[in-house]
């Protein structure tokens, strides 16, 4: 049985639709009309131990709640969950301590308090014995560098510190499971990198099946070798993400370096997308030309230098996804990334 | 003028928006008159001499139209608290950068809000209370008189709460003053119990500030406690408040606008 | 129970650490609860020295019994003024962290903060009981005192425990703040200042079965004022602690059915 068990799993809110029109205010203060919105619709899936899964969709997909079920927050509508053998909101205290999770929109800590009064706090919550919360510390103190701020209320952090500070507090009893719910939001670059450092080696010197939601695409390369793709509620995509990049994006780029200046550079099928002196970007669609179809017709009338075929950016693939929707689409082998003539 | 309602439609709508709020407000409401009318029916009960030539309608209608007009010249919400609020966000730069008067301006928000209040909190309950109270009605005359007496009030509490607020230019933070203010102005503007009968030690104190003017006077005409020449008395001092309240407002505004301005906000 | 008294008293250590770097709003805090309270009981010092008493109550007795709910609205605010707040902590998120950790929502909410102003409430309202004590000649036996104490921690527990179950409505509705607004118009609008004897059976009911704040301060103040034999439902008198017992395990029972709602409907 995998670690995490997730079976057609359904969540549903009630909201109130407003009254418009003639005096909707006041008609507004009796209103009862309610609909029902589905907010996770029944999802399937399985993570194993150890692995790391990036979970993305657009704002209001249903990332939120389903992590809010998993966690044990909300009860779901339907379906099951099974963590470590656990059902999160009926065991919810056993599985408290089984997790490890991190809010990027809202911290974990006391706000007024330093750093390390906070992990105090959490050390009696999860009755940490001494011995692992000292050994624990030290570790995250090394990797985090959090000596830095540990004296200091989590109000004068800034946001890459705070983040930290959270990361080590949710590691604190050692959990075999870390939610990270957008855990580099409104980070800069350089403490991205280093968020990234330390979930990666979490990852792999301690074993921590780690589950992932972000915005940031550098986010799930750079850490996952899994992703999910959920938007209204639905799991649009579940693989690897080489898997993801050869499947989906048909929108290629090449890039060509010519011998005279492109003036007259006109392809059918294709689209110039940028000029630099002799380069030029030509996108063209996989689908119906191939890099060697568009370089062939472009070298009838010029004497080409050099050639790239540029990889599709996974954030435009995604965003592909989420504007077509999961639509059958020819399924075909990838093409030899670079080309050099 | 259009400016004014063009406030006053915006805020009517986000009154009207939280249902659950209002109806609660309206418990609360009639509770506090419920309250306020049974103090009084007691009192009057154990010692009707204590209350001199006025009668017990008369006392309840104080009582009860002094609560319901107080939801509308609100102590709690007001310019004051909207100016404290800039001034914390650091937001007090874009008013100022409007091209409109700041006082006129502020005065214009307020209308809309006073406009949505009488509408929702003054006006429907007054109904219910007539029945449920049996209030006194004022002839056409004192009507007139009281409504006149009303429009001044809210200006005058207009320019009191706009002073107030001035102070979070130095402070920053109203709170500790803001228990100050709304404890004098409730004990001092005979909203609760009528200023004659407070004893004679703390009349020319109270008769000092403009707080009676706010409740005192339009309370006192619908009721008739003010008979004849009082009532143009009343009125007239009330004008003066305003009068002078303007005149200090002004005065205070210009130095601190000169002064934001200076320092670049 | 001794594993969520830990996890209290160590919530409670971080939530004085936290109060603490605010030392200026306590000065601000004590002074503004004086101002207040001196505001209201001016008001009926005004009627009183017009009226002499009220319902049979004259101005000393209604300062007692007016301090008495301070002293034990005083010692509920200072450590769980934020039950009020509930709606707040829910929709901020607060609240889905205490889910997520492994000890009991309900400690880790009430040990979350602690608040300054209920010590004004506190320090205020012990010496206006004194100076009552003394204007009214009154002579307690030592066992009065015992019972004036546990009184006073019911008082709180009676404010608390009923609060909260009102704050619970934010888990069925976000908008819970109105409904514990307007029933706690109950307690400091009616119970606080008057005598409830002077109302009529309806709101008397409503204060003592309903909304039971009249437990904080007219029922006790009967005995310690020596008037349970004058009024109707005098006995009560002696009901306060048993309330206060009461209302908190209907406290703790609705918070954990409010949970499991909130869980399911994630409003």
């Amino acid at each position: 049985m995998a670690l995490i068990e997730v079976r057609n799993l359904r969540k549903e809110f009630k909201r109130l639709i407003p009254k418009t029109g003639f005096l909707s205010g006041v008609r507004n203060l009796w209103n009862t009309n309610y609909h029902t919105h589905v907010a996770v619709d029944d999802i399937t899936f399985q993570v194993e131990e150890g692995e790391m899964l990036g979970y993305i969709g657009p704002n209001g997909a249903g990332k939120s709640t389903s992590i809010k079920m998993m966690t044990g927050i909300l009860v779901p509508s339907a379906g099951e969950i099974s963590i470590a053998g656990l059902t999160p909101w009926k065991q919810r205290q056993e599985h408290a301590q089984n997790i490890g999770v991190v809010f990027g929109q809202k911290t974990q800590l006391w706000w007024d308090i330093p750093v390390i009064e906070s992990y105090k706090v959490l050390k009696t919550i999860y009755k940490i014995p001494d011995n692992l919360y000292q050994k624990n510390l030290n570790t995250f103190r090394e990797l985090l560098e959090l000596h830095e701020f540990e004296n200091t209320p989590v109000r004068q952090l800034s946001l890459g510190q705070r983040m930290r500070a959270d990361l080590a507090a949710a590691m604190l009893h050692n959990p075999r499971i870390l939610f990270l719910d957008e855990p580099t939001i409104g980070v800069d670059v350089l403490a991205k990198e280093r968020l990234r450092t330390f979930i990666r080696e979490i990852n792999r010197d301690r074993g921590v099946t780690v589950l992932l939601t972000t915005h940031d695409m550098t986010d799930i390369e750079k850490l996952c070798k899994r992703m999910s793709i959920i938007d209204d509620g639905k799991i649009l995509y579940d693989g690897s993400i080489d898997h993801l990049k050869s499947q989906f994006g048909s929108e290629r780029t090449l890039i060509i370096e010519l011998d005279d200046a492109p003036y007259s550079l006109n392809i059918p099928d294709t689209r110039v997308l940028r000029e630099e002196g002799a380069r030029i970007w030509l996108s063209y669609n996989r689908d119906r030309l191939s890099a060697s179809d568009v370089m062939m017709k472009v070298a009838a009338g010029h004497t080409i230098r050099d050639l790239t075929v540029e990889e599709p950016e996974i954030e435009s693939i995604v965003r592909e996804i989420y504007e077509t929707g999961m639509t059958t689409r020819q399924k075909e082998e990838p093409h030899v990334a670079v080309l050099d003539v | 003028m259009s400016l004014f309602w063009t406030f006053s439609r915006q805020l009517f709508f986000q009154q009207s928006a939280y249902r659950l709020n209002f109806w609660m407000e309206m418990l609360g409401l009639f509770l506090q008159l419920y309250v306020v009318a049974t103090l009084w029916r007691v009192l009057f009960s154990q010692t009707p001499a204590s209350f001199e030539s006025m009668t017990l309608d008369q006392m309840i209608t104080y009582a009860v139209l002094g609560m319901l007009i107080g939801s509308v010249l609100s102590i709690d919400e007001g310019v004051h608290t909207y100016i404290q609020t800039q001034v914390r966000m650091g937001m007090i730069t874009s008013d100022l950068m409007k091209p409109v008067d700041f006082m006129l301006h502020m005065m214009a928000r307020n209308f809309g809000l006073m406009v949505t209040r009488i509408c929702f909190f003054l006006l429907p309950p007054l109904v219910v209370a007539y029945f449920l109270f049996d209030l006194m009605l004022p002839g056409p005359l004192q009507t007139l008189a009281f409504v006149l007496a009303l429009l001044q009030a809210w200006v005058i509490l207009f320019f009191c709460n706009f002073l107030f607020g001035l102070i979070s230019f130095k402070t920053l933070d109203l709170l500790g003053f803001m228990f100050t203010y709304f404890a004098l102005v409730r004990f001092a503007s005979g909203q609760i119990i009528p200023l004659w009968m407070y004893p004679d030690v703390l009349q020319p104190l109270l008769y000092a500030l403009p707080f009676q003017a706010i409740f005192y006077t339009p309370l006192g005409i619908f009721t008739g406690v003010f008979a004849g020449e009082q009532i143009w008395q009343g009125l007239l001092i009330q004008t003066a408040w305003i009068l002078g309240l303007w005149v200090l407002a002004r005065l205070i505004w210009t130095r601190i606008h000169r002064h934001l301005v200076v320092q670049g906000g | 129970m001794r594993e969520h008294f830990t996890v209290y008293l160590s919530m409670l250590r971080a939530a004085v650490l936290a109060r603490l770097e605010y030392r200026a709003d306590f000065l601000m805090g004590i002074a503004g609860v004086f101002i207040l309270n001196a505001g209201t009981l001016a008001t009926s010092w005004v009627l009183l020295s017009r009226f002499h008493d009220l319902n049979g109550w004259i101005f000393w007795e209604i300062v007692f019994l007016y301090n008495l709910w301070l002293l034990g609205h005083g010692i509920r605010a200072v450590f769980f003024r934020h039950i009020n707040m509930l709606e707040q902590f829910i929709v901020e998120g607060t609240f889905d962290q205490l889910l997520t950790r492994p000890a009991n929502p309900l400690v880790q909410f009430l040990g979350r903060e602690v608040h300054y102003l209920g010590v004004g409430d506190i320090l205020l309202s012990l010496s206006m009981l004194t100076l009552s004590y003394q204007n009214l000649h009154l002579d307690w036996s030592w066992w009065m005192f015992l019972w004036f104490g546990v009184i006073a921690l019911s008082s709180a527990l009676v404010e608390a425990a009923l609060t909260l179950i009102l704050a619970c409505t934010s888990f069925f509705t976000t908008r819970s703040r109105a409904i514990v607004n307007a029933a706690s118009l109950f307690s400091w609008g009616v119970v606080q200042q008057y005598p409830i004897d002077m109302f009529n059976k309806a709101l008397r009911g409503i204060v003592t079965i309903l909304l039971p704040f009249a437990f904080m301060n007219y029922y006790p103040s009967l005995l310690f004022l020596d008037k349970q034999d004058q009024v109707p439902f005098g006995f009560l008198t002696w009901f306060t602690p048993l309330v206060a017992l009461l209302l908190t395990l209907l406290a703790i029972r609705m918070w954990n059915f409010g949970i499991t709602k909130y869980q399911s409907t994630g409003s």
